[in-house]
């Protein structure tokens, strides 16, 4: 169905960076389907950048594409910020898709990939072929934005102000104050 | 021979490119967009060719060439023509590209000038340029 492969065996824990590459090797879900929905699970500390074709992502990081999927591929960059946890962790493809009969299908693919220190870097093993596709590719001219996942703030409110309380329409003190404008 | 580590380097490319980063400089050298690193005593470090190198790579990269082209490119030039590459690095830079002018005095003389310089010194050099450009043809 897809082929995962990346740049690098591993990667620095630390400022390092690497390419995966998902390839439709061939048209087992094309045949079941009109589009399929490809997102990414990343290990703990491992960012990414947007896809380098330039396809669309939505904002959740998912990326649709149209049948036929066959010789399509998507190539995205991963990179690390601070020290993520070195270990053998797995990078996932995760696709879904309406099969013929209009119901939900997903696939999972995973990889290993191992985040070490940088003075492990030395026996890496790289893998020319996806270098040979990653340096094809032009620098895109679209915008390419980090992948920042914020998590949504929760605000509670104990006391209200003396503001929310003169124009609150739910507020007791409401109509005292309002009487005195 | 000047050694580097992978974050002096950066450093150092930093004042040409704010934008480059210590993982661009490791990854560049571990798929080969640069030549392998050097080894010193037991220490595996970059040297000032890779500095020109690179900044020869960020000139090509700035006019919007794959790294397999610009790895073509590169491949088989001599140092001091990398090194006249890099140098150029300054005149792709968006801010002072959009900034400057530049004037053709013939299909192989380009000047490129800051509005700093005035319209009339502007007028001065290109005159000047253009009279050796037509001297030189008439030999």
């Amino acid at each position: 169905m897809i082929e995962l492969k990346l740049a690098k065996s591993a990667m620095e824990h630390e400022e390092g960076l690497n390419h995966l590459w998902l390839r439709f090797v061939d048209d087992a879900i094309a045949e079941k389907t009109d589009s399929v929905q490809v997102s990414f699970r990343l290990p703990e500390g491992v960012l990414r950048l947007h896809n380098l074709n330039g396809f669309p992502e939505d904002r959740d990081g998912a990326i649709r594409l149209e049948a036929p999927l066959r010789g399509k591929d998507i190539v995205i960059e991963m990179y690390t910020l601070d020290t993520a946890p070195c270990g053998l962790w797995d990078v996932s493809a995760v696709l879904e898709y309406r099969d013929g009969v209009g119901a939900l299908r997903k696939y999972e693919q995973t990889i290993p990939m191992a985040l070490v220190s940088e003075g492990e870097m030395q026996d890496i093993v790289v893998d020319e072929e996806v270098v040979r596709r990653v340096t094809s590719m032009r620098p895109s001219s679209s915008e390419r934005w980090e992948f920042v996942r914020i998590p949504p703030m929760f605000l509670e409110h104990k006391e209200m102000s003396s503001w929310e309380k003169k124009y609150r329409i739910d507020c007791v003190d409401n109509s005292k104050n309002m009487s005195r404008t | 021979m000047n050694t580097y580590t992978a974050q002096q380097l950066t450093e150092l490319l930093q004042q040409d490119d704010p934008e480059m980063n210590v993982r661009t400089v490791r990854y560049y050298s571990q798929i080969g967009i640069v030549p392998p690193l050097v080894t010193v005593g037991n220490k595996r470090v970059y040297s000032d060719d890779h500095l020109h190198y690179f900044r020869a790579v960020m000139t090509l990269s700035k006019t919007g060439e794959t790294l397999a082209s610009i790895q073509d490119m590169l491949s088989g030039l001599k140092m001091d023509e990398i090194i006249r590459i890099g140098n150029k690095l300054s005149m792709v830079q968006n801010h002072v590209f959009l900034r400057n002018e530049t004037h053709q005095v013939n299909e192989d003389v380009f000047i490129t000038l800051s509005p700093r310089i005035s319209a009339e010194l502007q007028e001065k050099v290109i005159q000047a340029v253009s009279q050796l450009v037509k001297e030189e043809k008439k030999r």
